[in-house]
C-alpha cells in the first residue's frame, strides 16, 4: 500500500487544512458558477433537505458549502461539499454504496481505493473530512469531462488518509464465506445500520456519534463489528441487543440461536462487540464471530 | 412512543412469512377482522413510451392523455371530465398535494391536473399547492395527493404515505424509527377523509439513495399510478421499486429498511389495504417493464 501523505483518519484535520481548502474554478469548459458558494450549517441541513439531512447528521456532520455550475445549453452541474469532523466520516458516507466506476483523480492514485466513483453524472468523493457529490443534469460526454476536471479540483492538495481501521480489520474469510467487498458499511448511527441491513426499528445497539461499526457481507450472511469508546458500554450495548433481539441466549460472552431468517450470534471483546446474522449454521456463526472478535482483538493490540 | 415494542427484523422475517395468512406485527385482531370485510381495492396503472423524450422532457399532450386515461379508470366515468366531476365538486377548495424537491413531482403533472380541474369546473382561484405546514391542509376541502414515485433511505418508500408529513406539523416525530406512525397523519382531523385521490408520478422514478437523488437508480419508468385507496396504491408503488432494484442487481435487494408504513397504515391505522392478493391492478398501454 503506498499511501500519499497520509494523516490519521479518525482526528479530525487541522484548521489549516480546512482553511487551505479547495479552490473550485469559476469556469470549467462551457459551465460557469456564481463567485461566492452557499454555506449551510448543521443547524440548516434539514431546510436545505428535508429527509435526506439526516444521512450526514447521523455521521458527524460540520457544514455543508453549494454551488452551481450553469451552461447556456448543456444543463447544470451541482457541486454539493459536505465538510465532516473526521476523515473517517467522510468515508463512511462514501461506502454506503460502492456502485459506479472507481475515477483517479490524483496521480499517484492513493491507495487503497476507490476514492471517487461515477455513475450516471454523479461523481463521489472521499477526501480526508470532505465527502462531496458533484451531479450533472444532463449527463453527456462534455459534462462527464467537466464533472471529472471539478473533481481533480476539489481533491487537489488535500490529505489522503487511510479508511477507518475497523472497516479494514474486517476477516477477509471465515468458515467459507468470503468477505464481499462491496458490502463493506462504516457507520455510528442505527439509522444508517438499517439502511445497509435493517436490525431493528429502534437503536438496540447504542450506536451514536462516539460508536464506530461497520457492516458488511459474508456471502448471505452478515456480520456487524462495532467499537465503543470503553468495555463497559460495549457490555451494556450487547445486554441490549440480547434482550430485544436474542432473548433465547443466555447473558455471556458469545452466544447463538437459530431464528426466523438463520443463525444469529454474538461475541463480545474488550469494547468490542460482534454480530452475526443469517448464517446458514451454527458454525459458521461461530466462525464469523471468532473471526471478527481477533480482528478487533487485534486491532486494540495495536493501540489504533 | 414508548409504550410501544420495538420491532425488530425478527418481527419482519416472521411478518413477512405469515403475511399470506393474514397474521400481522400489530397481532390476530386485524387478520380476523379482515377475513370478515373481504377487502378489495383497484390500481390503474397507466403507461406511454411518448411521454419522455430521450432526454427526459415531457410531452405534455401525451401525459394528459396519460391523465385522462387514469382518472376515467380510476372513476370508471366515461369521459375525463366526468371523472374529475366525481372526485371534486365546484365549490371545493382543492390543494394539490405535490413532491416539492429531491426529485420532485414533474411541473408538468401538476399543471396538468390544474388544467383538468379547470375543465371540470373547479375556478382556478379554488385550486392551489397545498403541500406544507397544517393550515395547508386546513384550508382545502379536497386534496389531490400527487407524490413523485421513490425510494427513501429513512423510510423505505418516500412515495404515498409520507407526502403529508408536513400537515403533521411535527414531521421529525415521523422521521427515523417513528416513520411506521406517518399513516396516522392521514386520519389528523384536518386531513382526514380530504384526499380525493392519490396520483402517482411515476415517470421517472428513484429506486434507492432517495430522497436525494442519485441518477443511477432514476429510470423511465413512463408511468401514472392511480386509485383512492393510498396504501394499495403504496403497496403497488412498493412492488415495482423492489422488482426494478431487483432488476439493477440481478439478486434480490430488498429495501432497507423495510416500509413498515405500508403495512402499519393498512393494520393499525386502517387506511387502505396493502395484501396484493386484495388489490386488483388495471393496466393500461405500454407493457415492457412494467414491473407488476
Amino acid at each position: 500500500m503506498s499511501h500519499t501523505r497520509q494523516a490519521p483518519a479518525g482526528s479530525p484535520a487541522p484548521p489549516e487544512a480546512r482553511a487551505a481548502t479547495l479552490s473550485l474554478p469559476e469556469t470549467v469548459d462551457g459551465w460557469s458558477r456564481p463567485t461566492a458558494l452557499r454555506r449551510i450549517e448543521a443547524a440548516g441541513i434539514f431546510d436545505y433537505m428535508d429527509g435526506a439531512g439526516e444521512l450526514y447528521v447521523a455521521y458527524r456532520f460540520d457544514h455543508l458549502d453549494v454551488t452551481e455550475y450553469a451552461s447556456p445549453d448543456q444543463g447544470e452541474i451541482l457541486v454539493e461539499l459536505y465538510w465532516m469532523q473526521t476523515s473517517d466520516d467522510a468515508y463512511g458516507l462514501l461506502s454506503g454504496d460502492w456502485g459506479g466506476e472507481p475515477v483517479a483523480l490524483k496521480e499517484p492514485v492513493p491507495a487503497p481505493g476507490p476514492r471517487a466513483l461515477y455513475g450516471a453524472g454523479l461523481l463521489r468523493i472521499w477526501s480526508d473530512d470532505l465527502y462531496a457529490r458533484v451531479l450533472a443534469t444532463r449527463e453527456s460526454d462534455a459534462a462527464r469531462r467537466a464533472v471529472l476536471a471539478l473533481g481533480r479540483a476539489i481533491v487537489t492538495g488535500r490529505r489522503d488518509p487511510p479508511p477507518p481501521r475497523l472497516a479494514t480489520s474486517l476477516p477477509q474469510t471465515a468458515a467459507e464465506l468470503t468477505l464481499r467487498p462491496d458490502s463493506v458499511c462504516f457507520l455510528r448511527s442505527h439509522l444508517v445500520l438499517n439502511s445497509a441491513y435493517f436490525v431493528s426499528q429502534r437503536d438496540i445497539l447504542s450506536l451514536g456519534p462516539s460508536v464506530e461499526a461497520v457492516a458488511a457481507r459474508y456471502g448471505n450472511a452478515r456480520l456487524v463489528l462495532v467499537r465503543y469508546p470503553h468495555a463497559r458500554a460495549a457490555r451494556l450495548a450487547l445486554e441490549k441487543f440480547r434482550t430485544a433481539y436474542l432473548p433465547e441466549t443466555r447473558a455471556g460472552a458469545t452466544g447463538s440461536a437459530k431464528i426466523e431468517d438463520g443463525w444469529a450470534g454474538f461475541g463480545l471483546s474488550g469494547r468490542g462487540l460482534a454480530l452475526a446474522f443469517e448464517a446458514p449454521d451454527r458454525e459458521t456463526a461461530a466462525s464469523l464471530i471468532a473471526a471478527a472478535v481477533q480482528a478487533i482483538e487485534t486491532l486494540e493490540a495495536s493501540h489504533e | 412512543m414508548s409504550d410501544r415494542r420495538v420491532v425488530t427484523r425478527r418481527d419482519f422475517v416472521r411478518d413477512t412469512a405469515g403475511a399470506a395468512v393474514g397474521v400481522s406485527l400489530v397481532g390476530l385482531g386485524w387478520a380476523e377482522q379482515a377475513v370478515r370485510e373481504s377487502r378489495s381495492a383497484d390500481v390503474i396503472l397507466v403507461r406511454d413510451q411518448r411521454v419522455l423524450s430521450p432526454s427526459h422532457d415531457v410531452d405534455v399532450s401525451v401525459l394528459r392523455e396519460m391523465l385522462g386515461e387514469t382518472v376515467t379508470r380510476v372513476t370508471g366515468k366515461a369521459s375525463p371530465r366526468e371523472a374529475w366531476r366525481s372526485l371534486v365538486k365546484p365549490e371545493d377548495t382543492v390543494g394539490l398535494v405535490a413532491t416539492p424537491h429531491l426529485n420532485p413531482t414533474h411541473e408538468e403533472v401538476i399543471a396538468s391536473v390544474r388544467a383538468a380541474l379547470v375543465d371540470a369546473g373547479v375556478p382556478a382561484e379554488r385550486i392551489r399547492l397545498a403541500q406544507g405546514g397544517p393550515d395547508k391542509a386546513e384550508a382545502c376541502t379536497a386534496l389531490i395527493s400527487l407524490p413523485g414515485l421513490k425510494a427513501h433511505w429513512l423510510t423505505g418508500m418516500g412515495t404515498v404515505l409520507k407526502n403529508y408529513i408536513m400537515y403533521s406539523g411535527h414531521p421529525s416525530r415521523y422521521h427515523d424509527e417513528n416513520n411506521d406512525r406517518l399513516g396516522e397523519i392521514w386520519l389528523l382531523p384536518h386531513v382526514k377523509g380530504k384526499t380525493r385521490l392519490v396520483l402517482v408520478d411515476a415517470l421517472r422514478p428513484l429506486c434507492d439513495k432517495g430522497p436525494q437523488p442519485d441518477p443511477r437508480y432514476l429510470w423511465d419508468y413512463k408511468g401514472l399510478i392511480a386509485g383512492t385507496d393510498p396504501v394499495a396504491v403504496e403497496a403497488v408503488c412498493l412492488k415495482i421499486i423492489t422488482a426494478k432494484r431487483e432488476a439493477l442487481r440481478g439478486e434480490p435487494w430488498p429495501l432497507s429498511p423495510p416500509p413498515l408504513c405500508v403495512q402499519m397504515a393498512d393494520k393499525r391505522y386502517g387506511l387502505g389495504t396493502c395484501m396484493m392478493g386484495e388489490i386488483m391492478i388495471k393496466r393500461v398501454g405500454w407493457a415492457e417493464g412494467t414491473l407488476v
